[in-house]
């Protein structure tokens, strides 16, 4: 099966949500530069910048500019794979899609692809011209290893949300409001604002099983570590990330196959 | 590809439901949509699907469409099982399974029909001539809607839009669930119009649910009457009047407040052939429809219940059944 028109399809599907919904587009572009404001604002109320300097090692904007950027990035990517099952059922499409020669697996694997465009948008307007105002040439090539590690991060993301998509969907039924709760609580286990070595132990190792997570922590320590990580410590991240991705396959497959049928028995609602 | 288009044999599927009983408790029901139900399309024919609302019409469609597995018996489609061999079902089939649904509201009408069109398997330049075409063909073009977002979509171009998506990849064979509800005139006119070219010039299979009579005149060659998840009576329109030649109608045009009107419907119901059928004539007056087979005798036994039930009739008429008296004759009058 040729994949090509589908992601330009589902392209054609992602921006047309996304530019014709101009409010929409304004908070997405607008959303790391708020959540980097409010966080400072915030801090520098209990605290000083200058002391979060020193002590993390990095320019509090740039390290929250970095941490916004990656939640919304993998968020982007993944969020419409979680919402997916969900949209669909409501807006009566499911049947279509379900009914067509293309297998919800590979729909559901194509939805985050187009999805990677925008997350380098979105890095343009936030993380180079931070990093390229504070740290010059070397700040521009740090923002774009970091958009690079980004879209990493939420396509290794893909499975385990398909995965955690679909088990939800057949245990709860479609249920938005557990959506809501999971989403946040894997955007911290992920460790974005949280570095995962300050975690509980037990929190720890759930974070361990998240594959973006290892990339999330390749870009903190690209953001604090003050120089280019050793070589084994980023092979092997991205060995994690992409080895945990790669397991959690099988197991999206088989969630996806099950809700399908589950969907079946109960006859897929028009 | 085998002769017969559809082939359905026994087919039977129970739902379980929920019955609430307060803000906690609840009882479970199993509802019967279908009791083993059996029939065969051809290729070039409209089959309509006719029944009341909940006697499996959607059930079916449903289960052809590979979206709804049945409890037991058979449905082939295309020659191929339609559990078994779903995939391959999938590639002969059209789905139309509701007018206003389904479809991406921030996309045009062209987009969403590409979007789906590449799940379907189309690319390129192919799969955008064949939207071009299917606009035309539903008269999408001619609205002039092809470029406007879904969500500024009418009803009526909404529902065109959804048998656009159904011809897409120029199936042999369509399953059209309600395909004009809440449709206007004009709008229904030209889907129906659409449908009975499409079986006559491209030899398509067309099953069609209805629960207008007169719509299922028009476009079905052939009816199957359902009720309760059975098959209560199928034939062509004539086939079917004539199942119940011996039978006429007697339309009534009762005043309101005249009179007893629940004893004398309660009376009737003795008389009449199967249901009873009632309709609002405005604020002063009730129509009252049903069969009868011997008529003198009955016509009589009617005027007696009127005289005694102290009612004014407006209007009183004896007609040759029409398909709709079929339908009332065979399911008991329910709309």
């Amino acid at each position: 099966m040729n994949v090509l028109p589908l992601i330009k399809s589902e392209m054609l599907l992602v921006y047309g949500e996304l530019l014709r919904r101009r409010q929409a587009l304004f908070t997405y572009v607008a959303y790391p530069y708020i959540m980097t404001f409010f966080i400072i604002f915030v801090g520098s109320s209990v605290g000083s910048l200058e002391n979060f300097e020193v002590r993390v090692g990095v320019n509090p904007f740039l390290f929250f500019i970095a941490a916004s950027f990656n939640f919304l990035a993998i968020l982007g990517i993944v969020d419409d794979v979680l919402w997916s099952p969900i949209y669909d059922d409501n807006i009566g499409t499911l049947p279509y899609v379900l009914s067509s020669t293309t297998p919800w697996f590979l729909r559901l694997l194509i939805i985050p692809i187009p999805r990677l465009v925008l997350t380098i948008i979105l890095g343009f307007t936030s993380l180079v011209p931070l990093f390229t105002y504070f740290e010059g040439v070397e700040g521009f090539l740090t923002s774009l290893l970091l958009m690079g590690l980004a879209c990493l991060a939420g396509l290794l993301l893909s499975t385990f949300a398909i995965f955690l998509a679909c088990s939800v969907s057949m245990v709860m039924g479609e249920s938005w409001r557990l959506l809501n709760i999971v989403r946040p609580l894997m955007m911290i286990l992920l460790g974005i604002y949280y570095p995962r070595v300050l975690m509980h132990f037990t929190i720890r190792v759930i974070s361990y099983l998240l594959p973006s997570s290892h990339i999330v922590d390749l870009t903190l320590y690209t953001l604090v570590g003050g120089g280019t990580p050793e070589v084994l410590t980023v092979l092997t991240m991205l060995g994690l990330g992409i080895a945990l991705a790669i397991a959690y396959g099988p197991l999206s497959y088989g969630s996806t196959k099950s809700l399908e049928m589950k969907k079946l028995r109960e006859g897929v609602k028009t | 590809m085998s002769e017969e288009a559809v082939k359905v044999t026994k087919l039977a599927k129970k739902y379980l439901t929920k019955k609430r009983k307060g803000l906690l408790k609840s009882e479970k029901l199993v509802v019967e949509a279908l009791r083993g139900v059996s029939f065969t399309v051809n290729y070039g024919e409209v089959v309509g699907l006719l029944g009341p609302n909940g006697a499996g019409k959607t059930t079916t469609i449903k289960i052809l469409s590979t979206l709804l597995l049945p409890d037991s018996g058979e449905a082939r489609v295309g020659g191929f099982d339609v559990v078994k061999e779903a995939s391959k079902v999938r590639k002969l089939i059209g789905v139309m399974l509701s007018v206003e649904k389904g479809f991406y509201g921030k996309l045009t009408g062209r987009e969403n029909l590409i979007y789906f069109g590449s799940l379907y398997g189309l690319s390129g330049a192919d799969l955008r001539k064949r939207v071009d075409e299917v606009m035309e063909l539903v008269g999408l073009s001619e609205l002039e809607a092809e470029d406007k977002l879904y969500e500024e979509y009418s009803t009526g171009m909404k529902a065109r839009l959804s048998l656009a998506r159904a011809l897409l990849k120029n199936p042999p064979i369509l399953l059209l669930d309600e395909p004009t509800l809440g449709l206007d005139p004009m709008s229904a006119r030209k889907v129906r119009d659409l449908v009975k070219s499409l079986a006559l010039r491209e030899g398509k299979a067309v099953i069609y649910t209805t629960h207008n009579m007169f719509e299922a005149e028009l476009v079905c060659d052939r009816i199957l009457l359902i009720d309760k998840g059975s098959i209560v009576a199928s034939g062509t329109p004539e086939e079917l009047k004539n199942k119940i030649s011996d039978i006429k109608t007697v339309i009534l045009q009762v005043r309101r407040g005249s009179g007893n009107l629940n004893a004398f419907l309660s009376k009737l119901a003795e008389v009449a052939v199967g249901g009873v059928a009632m309709e609002e004539l405005g604020v002063d007056y009730l129509e009252i429809k049903f069969n009868v087979r011997s008529v003198e005798e009955s016509l009589n036994k009617v005027m007696r219940l009127l005289t005694e039930g102290g009612l004014t009739t407006n209007s009183f008429k004896v007609v040759e059944p029409t398909l709709e008296d079929v339908f009332i004759y065979f399911t008991g009058g329910k709309a």
